[in-house]
């Protein structure tokens, strides 16, 4: 058996290690919540987080498409972004799929299927670095936001005294 | 040398749990975004407020007047005594959980303060260990504690975090009002000279000036004769409203934001442009030159005089009735307290009688004072405006409800009946997203302010959440809302989490699709929005 088809096995029980890593950086009542409700516009945050790890580990066992990681990565760092997190924390949820994939295979890790692991470990780094951009893509675009909205807010004076560089709509960037 | 760690072990080492300690025992820590700044000296002063002074919420010292223990227990006296309602939610509460859930901030963060249950908790547990006998006997053991210099800290993080939304209010089975407990919890901390800037400033404008911006008289004339001059070039019309002109029928009053800031002034547009196509007998003024009222994030006190003026400036100007414009909070405070607080209106005043359709709104038979929406969607269904959705094809447009007309005043109807109406495609968002289970922006209240972002955006998820899900299904591009706050704190939510929608207001789309006679014959073209964007894209003839 490979790798890939003994964590495609085990695909569940790693993803309930993994976010049960996940919720233990909430606080237990929060955790308990982000558990409990799987409605997903009353717990949007629970619920991205369980789609950004469900479609990162399916693109870790499948193709491993660099648009789709981003899309998922995105879903859970955008949240994290915002939330009490240092950057470490928020970013280290990634890496926390190491070990939870360790804990679940660890018994049918055989010595063939080292070089196989190795190269996961790999791909799991790979995600982290991903991640550390889009980390700091959301931080960036906070300020960014905090600027544009003054500019918004005193939109008229700006507009009346010429300051306006470019016009409202589009003026900033899609990110 | 050393030994080396193992992996393993260092995993190990690594604890993200945050610590496990009952609420009580868990000070809170203040980290940056996650407060907004104190009010300034010079503003608390002009306001004859409490204990002006330069301090920080960063700083260990808040500097409190040393007796301040004696002064918050005396302010809570006063108020169990005046307020039945507070008294009542200090002493009903099972804590049936009904309500844990429910706070977007709650539901965005994580923070287990931020359940309204545990919000109220932290003002129940002093009435409870400073009033109460059980409590004072049992202390903990019956949910008390004393009042210390932490707690205030804690007050003041914690209802500074909630946006009086109500939204908890909506599931909890005894009907407490957690809102009601935070406006008990800011009118406290007041008493202290502990406030944020960014409500009392605006209040300060409000009382002093007239409007929250700060705007004087000459400047809000000469920024809606510039917006006059932004409709002239898209539909050729030449509008020339009158200002605290004595005698007209009707006052118009809207929020200041309408005419100042992106995207409100395209409303703001949109209100010119309806009155102007009704021949309406309507004036603005410079005096009533705001509807919103951050009074109500301040003190009921302030909150009636900052009304009051709208009263004042209707009787002087002797107009028939008054008509407000879209605005969030300044309905909650027309629709529940105008009435009682500044009431009787004046006596030139008259039941509100819809010059064009004759429909009579009895609702308003006492304070006189109705909603944009309720107007025009009353002429809309007696067909009184000639409109062509299809100049608002370029939008897919879905609608927030916002807490203060939805949950204040159970206003759902009227804006849905105009959008469907002034467009093609609309959806609505989920049904537990909407009405009066609708998401707070997550920025009312008065914390919009930037400094507080990282919980604005947090705050905002569900909502924006929600957003995304209709526009991934139906492509939904506009987010349509009728609050001043909300068109400033929505489009920076979406930028962060949903960058492909925009906002507007309802009566944004309203002048968008209305047809002027000239339109009709041919004799005049439409071909640019309010924005002064093209109607439709370039491949497509504009009519």
């Amino acid at each position: 058996m490979s790798l890939r088809e003994l964590l495609t096995e085990k695909r569940d029980d790693i993803l309930q290690e993994w976010y049960k890593a996940i919720l233990d950086t909430y606080p237990k009542e929060a955790a308990a919540f982000l558990r409990r409700n799987r409605d997903r516009f009353e717990n949007p945050v629970g619920q991205r987080i369980l789609e950004g790890i469900e479609g990162l580990l399916d693109e870790i066992l499948g193709d491993f498409d660099e648009k789709r990681i981003k899309y998922f990565t995105d879903r859970v760092l955008r949240v994290r972004a915002v939330q009490d997190f240092n950057p470490s924390v928020a970013t280290g949820y990634i890496l926390a799929l190491k070990k939870a994939i360790r804990e679940v295979i660890e018994d049918d890790l055989s010595p063939e299927l080292w070089s196989e692991f190795l190269d996961l470990l790999d791909k799991i780094d790979e995600i982290a670095l991903y991640g550390f951009d889009i980390y700091m893509a959301c931080r960036e675009r906070l300020y960014h936001l905090k600027v544009e909205e003054w500019k918004k807010r005193v939109f008229l004076l700006l507009k009346r005294a010429n300051f306006i560089f470019d016009e409202r709509e589009g003026s900033l960037p899609q990110q | 040398m050393a030994k080396l760690p193992k992996p393993e072990e260092l995993f190990d080492s690594i604890d993200w749990t945050p610590p496990e300690t009952d609420w009580m025992d868990t000070p809170v820590e203040f980290q940056p975004g996650r407060w907004c700044y104190p009010a300034k000296k010079k503003v608390v002063e002009d306001l004859g407020f409490p204990n002006p002074r330069e301090w920080s919420p960063a700083d260990e010292d808040w500097k409190i007047p040393s007796n301040w223990r004696e002064i918050v227990l005396e302010g809570m006296k006063e108020r169990l005594e005046k307020y039945r309602s507070f008294k009542l939610f200090m002493d009903i509460c099972v804590r049936c959980g009904a309500c844990a859930d429910k706070c977007h901030y709650f539901l965005g963060s994580g923070d287990p303060k931020n359940m309204p249950v545990l919000r109220a908790e932290l003002m129940r547990s002093i009435y409870k260990g400073e009033f109460t006998l059980p409590g004072k006997i049992f202390g903990r053991l019956a949910g008390a504690r004393k009042l210390t210099e932490e707690v205030i800290k804690e007050w003041f993080y914690y209802y500074y975090q909630c946006s009086e939304c109500r939204r908890c209010s909506v599931f909890c089975p005894y009907g407490i009002d957690t809102c009601e407990v935070t406006m008990m919890g800011r009118e406290l901390l007041h008493l202290l000279g502990i406030n944020i800037n960014w409500i009392l400033e605006p209040v300060r404008n409000c009382v002093y000036i007239g409007n929250h911006l700060g705007l004087q008289p000459h400047t809000v004339k000469e920024n809606i004769e510039y917006l006059c001059w932004d409709i002239e070039e898209v539909t050729g019309l030449k509008i020339q409203p009158s200002f605290n002109r004595k005698g007209a029928e009707i006052l118009f009053v809207a929020p200041s934001g309408d005419y100042f800031a992106d995207p409100g002034i395209y409303t703001f547009m949109g209100y010119l442009v309806l009155f102007e196509y009704l021949g309406l007998d309507y004036t603005l003024s410079t005096y009533a030159s705001e509807g919103g009222n951050f009074g109500l994030f301040t003190s009921h006190e302030m909150m009636q005089k900052i009304n009051a003026k709208i009263y004042h400036e209707a009787e002087r100007l002797g107009v028939k009735f008054i008509i407000g414009g879209e605005c969030g909070h300044m309905w909650r405070v027309k629709h529940q307290y105008m009435d009682t607080v500044n009431g009787p209106a004046p006596s030139n005043l008259e039941v509100p009688k819809s010059p064009i359709t004759g429909t009579v709104f009895e609702h308003a038979k006492s304070t006189k004072m109705i909603h944009i929406c309720e107007f025009t969607a009353d002429l809309i269904a007696h067909g009184k405006l000639e409109l062509d959705p299809s100049r608002n094809d370029k939008y897919v447009v879905t609608f927030h409800d916002s807490c203060n007309p939805s949950r204040g005043m159970g206003f759902f109807e009227e804006p849905r009946f105009i959008l469907k109406h002034v467009c093609n495609n609309f959806y609505d968002m989920p049904e537990n997203t909407i009405r009066e289970k609708t998401f707070c922006c997550g920025s009312g209240s008065g914390l919009n302010t930037d400094e507080f972002m990282d919980m604005r955006m947090r705050g905002g998820l569900p909502r924006a959440n929600a957003v995304e899900y209709v526009h991934k299904k139906h492509g939904v591009n506009m987010l349509a809302c009728i609050c001043a706050i909300d068109r400033a704190a929505l489009s920076t939510l979406m930028q962060y989490w949903v960058p492909e929608v925009g906002v507007c207001g309802v009566h944004e789309l309203v002048a968008n699709a209305l047809v002027f006679p000239d339109e009709k014959t041919g004799k005049k073209k439409r071909t640019l929005d309010l924005r002064q964007q093209p109607l439709k894209p370039e491949d497509e003839e504009n009519v």
